[in-house]
């Protein structure tokens, strides 16, 4: 019995594989640059960033002639002269000086205490106050005794011009 | 050998990386809480040193920005950082109004722009009693060298005046 030859026939093909159909790219952007403008932005605002103190104003008036810088009403005569003198090193402490007392105070406490006093002991707060510092006391100190007057209700403070 | 309950991982050897989302999220509101809170300073208050009072009675400023105010800055020469200088003991170095510079013997200029201001105020439909002039100093400055603010403004006839201070919060 022959047996049928297969040596001349082609060699059989492997069977096909199932290839998967690979996703599509996917594309993302490169975020460091982003990252890094970012933290540029935040150093400038860290480092320029500075905060403010709330600030205020104290009303006053000036005179409506115009002539020096009283601005007081003087129909009521019983007016308080608050007179302040500069001492210490590089004038930064003060003396405050008021009339009818023999002590001088140094303290804005104790000043508002005797203001206090006076405007009771008045029984007006219309009664005159006036400041007169000294030509080379320092500024916060003039504020402080005009703070002062304002809190304990005076309602007429002016500013006396420095004698010296 | 029991397998650690602690370190353990799903990746692959040698890939290691972090969630920068949070961090970005982060840095985002930052700069948003910069943005919104911060204010470009306005030329008419220049940068100095305020007095603090005991017990402040200063009211907070008003926000609206009508000419009825003039604010006056009186500059310290001692500098801009907040100490004294024995050399310069309160000496004031110029004065500022809406970032002009007035010479400090210029007395003249001074009254000058207090006038026009004022008559500004009163052409803008309001009366010239509402103008006011805000003196804002350095409280190094002595006060010799205010008493000439205070006297231009009397004589450019505003009658109302603001001291500026630092208020209690």
């Amino acid at each position: 019995m022959e047996t049928p030859t297969t040596h001349n026939q082609p060699p059989a093909e492997p069977p096909k594989r199932k290839v998967k159909a690979k996703p599509p790219p996917r594309y993302t952007p490169n975020v460091v640059p982003l990252i890094d403008v970012l933290f540029m932005l935040l150093l400038f605002f860290l480092l320029s960033t500075h905060f403010r103190q709330q600030e205020g104003d104290i009303p006053g008036s000036l005179p409506a002639t115009g002539a020096g810088i009283v601005a007081v009403d003087k129909t009521v005569m019983k007016d308080i002269y608050i007179r302040i003198h500069a001492t210490g090193e590089d004038r930064m402490n003060v003396m405050y000086e008021i009339n009818g007392m023999n002590v001088s105070i140094s303290s804005a406490k104790e000043l508002y205490e005797i203001l206090k006093q006076r405007q009771q002991a008045l029984g007006s707060t219309e009664s005159p106050v006036l400041i007169e510092p000294v030509s080379d006391v320092r500024w916060k100190f003039v504020v402080e005794a005009y703070n002062q007057a304002v809190r304990a209700h005076f309602k007429n403070i002016g500013f006396v011009p420095s004698s010296s | 050998m029991a397998k650690s309950k602690v370190f353990t991982t799903d990746l692959p050897a040698g890939d290691v990386s972090f969630n920068v989302i949070p961090l970005v999220d982060c840095a985002f509101l930052m700069i948003l809480f910069f943005i919104l809170t911060s204010q470009i300073s306005s030329s008419s208050t220049s940068h100095l040193f305020l007095a603090k009072p005991t017990e402040s009675q200063g009211i907070e400023a008003e926000k609206d920005k009508t000419s009825d105010k003039v604010i006056v800055n009186v500059i310290s020469a001692e500098g801009d950082v907040e100490k004294t200088d024995p050399a310069k003991t309160g000496l004031a170095k110029e004065y500022q109004i809406n970032g002009e510079s007035i010479g400090l013997g210029d007395a003249q200029t001074l009254t000058k722009i207090l006038k026009t201001r004022r008559a500004q105020s009163a052409a803008k439909g309001g009366t010239a009693a509402e103008c006011r002039v805000v003196i804002r100093a350095d409280w190094r400055v002595r006060y010799a060298d205010i008493v000439p603010v205070l006297t231009a403004a009397a004589d450019a006839g505003i009658q109302k005046m603001n001291i500026s201070v630092l208020a209690d919060k």
